[in-house]
């Protein structure tokens, strides 16, 4: 409706959708308007009607064929008259090609190929940075750039050049295993070949009065009976147990010591009193692990017997002895006790 | 760890090594274990206490 004292101009027009004019029905000069459609006709020179105007412009024509959007969306072409829009990404996920498409997608899904700058920037000429990163390896043969997200297996600090990790293998510069000493701290290390301390300094002992654990060198085994608990030994001389320990596999030395003492009534004499180290219970122990004393002893003494430290190389576990015999007369009966030692040494 | 065992036979053995503890073994301590090392102590009923018959020195 045209406002007061106002000629209304009105185009040729339809409201009809897709309805558009025809040739014969505009003069040159003239326009034509689909007010649904909201486009604009007009004749050219050659007689062909074109559009001038659109409601919304489609791509067709340098538009977008969008009509509204969202905070963060990016229009981009994929197929038809009007573009596609990708809504803003996750925060610090990165853009990057579908191969079809833009994408957001996370850091830790991207292959850094050589990364050559990534490493000579981020990690060698930072000097600054106290902040911890933490690299992810994301397969064996792809990762991605430091992280500020936690990690309990790859750590970096730039400003101490601290690299920090659970475990090493391989060849190293640097710290571990190059051919300049330095120092480094390790959880646990496995050589294959030999490991050669200082000749000096060699390997530092414990100062915390502790005890070696089951397994490695060092490890202590005892088993004592006291003159409390005496064993009885026949007077025959006959091989008696006194006690026992139990040794893993591996490499000791073991050593003991043995009391021979009258218990009661009258030891007339005393021929010889023994003792010895066995992986036989009451029997005598190979050369090296047996010593003997020969009589006579005054009969009410307790005499003592270091037994010899003689080596055991066990492949399984397996059970030592402490062994006595006292060969004596009289009506005496006579008690052995003692304390057998084993010490890991490989 | 050190701990005192009673054998089968009724013997108490005094022990040291640091494999599992075995059952009917009473974990010692250092001052335990050096007490019943010198038979000035006894195991009874589980407990520690003087041994009655004192030990003659060699």
């Amino acid at each position: 409706m045209a406002q007061t004292n106002y000629t209304p101009i009105i185009l040729y027009n339809s409201g009809t959708t897709t309805n558009a004019p025809s040739a014969s029905n505009l003069a040159s000069g003239e326009l034509a308007i689909n007010y649904t459609d909201g486009k604009l006709f007009y004749k050219d020179n050659s007689s062909a009607i074109q559009v001038i105007g659109w409601k919304t412009t489609p791509t067709t024509a340098g538009g977008t064929g969008l009509t509204s959007y969202t905070a963060g969306d990016l229009p981009y072409y994929s197929s038809g008259s009007a573009l596609s829009k990708l809504a803003i990404g996750t925060t610090n996920y990165v853009l990057t090609s579908s191969g079809t498409a833009p994408q957001y997608v996370a850091q830790s899904t991207l292959s850094v190929g050589t990364a050559t700058n990534a490493t000579n920037t981020a990690i060698t000429d930072n000097t600054s940075s106290s902040a911890t990163w933490y690299p992810t390896i994301v397969s064996a043969t792809t990762g991605n750039l430091p992280q500020t997200t936690s990690s309990t297996k790859l750590s970096f600090v730039p400003s101490t050049g601290i690299l920090t990790a659970t475990g090493f293998s391989g060849a190293h510069n640097g710290t571990v295993g190059a051919t300049t000493p330095n120092t480094g701290a390790f959880t646990t290390i496995t050589a294959s070949s030999t490991i050669t301390p200082s000749s000096t300094a060699g390997i530092v002992g414990t100062t915390a009065g502790d005890n070696a654990q089951a397994g490695s060198v060092g490890e202590y085994v005892s088993a004592s009976v006291t003159s409390v608990y005496p064993v009885n030994l026949p007077s025959a001389g006959t091989f008696v147990q006194i006690t026992s320990i139990s040794l893993t596999a591996g490499d000791w030395d073991v050593c003991g010591a043995i009391g021979f003492s009258p218990q009661s009534g009258t030891v007339t004499l005393v021929n010889y009193l023994s003792g010895d180290t066995s992986t036989t219970s009451a029997d005598v122990g190979n050369f090296g692990s047996f010593t003997q004393a020969q009589a006579p002893y005054p009969n009410t003494a307790t005499i003592f017997l270091a037994i010899p430290t003689y080596r055991y190389n066990f492949t399984s576990t397996t059970t030592v002895y402490l062994n006595a015999r006292a060969s004596f007369t009289g009506t005496a009966t006579y008690g052995g006790y003692g304390v057998i030692r084993a010490r890991r040494v490989r | 760890m050190k701990y005192a065992i009673v054998r089968q036979d009724g013997i108490t053995e005094i022990r040291e090594d640091n494999y599992p503890l075995q059952e009917g073994a009473i974990q010692l301590t250092d001052a335990q274990h050096d007490q019943l090392i010198s038979g000035q102590y006894i195991l009874q009923n589980g407990q520690i206490v003087v041994n009655p018959n004192q030990p003659k020195l060699p």
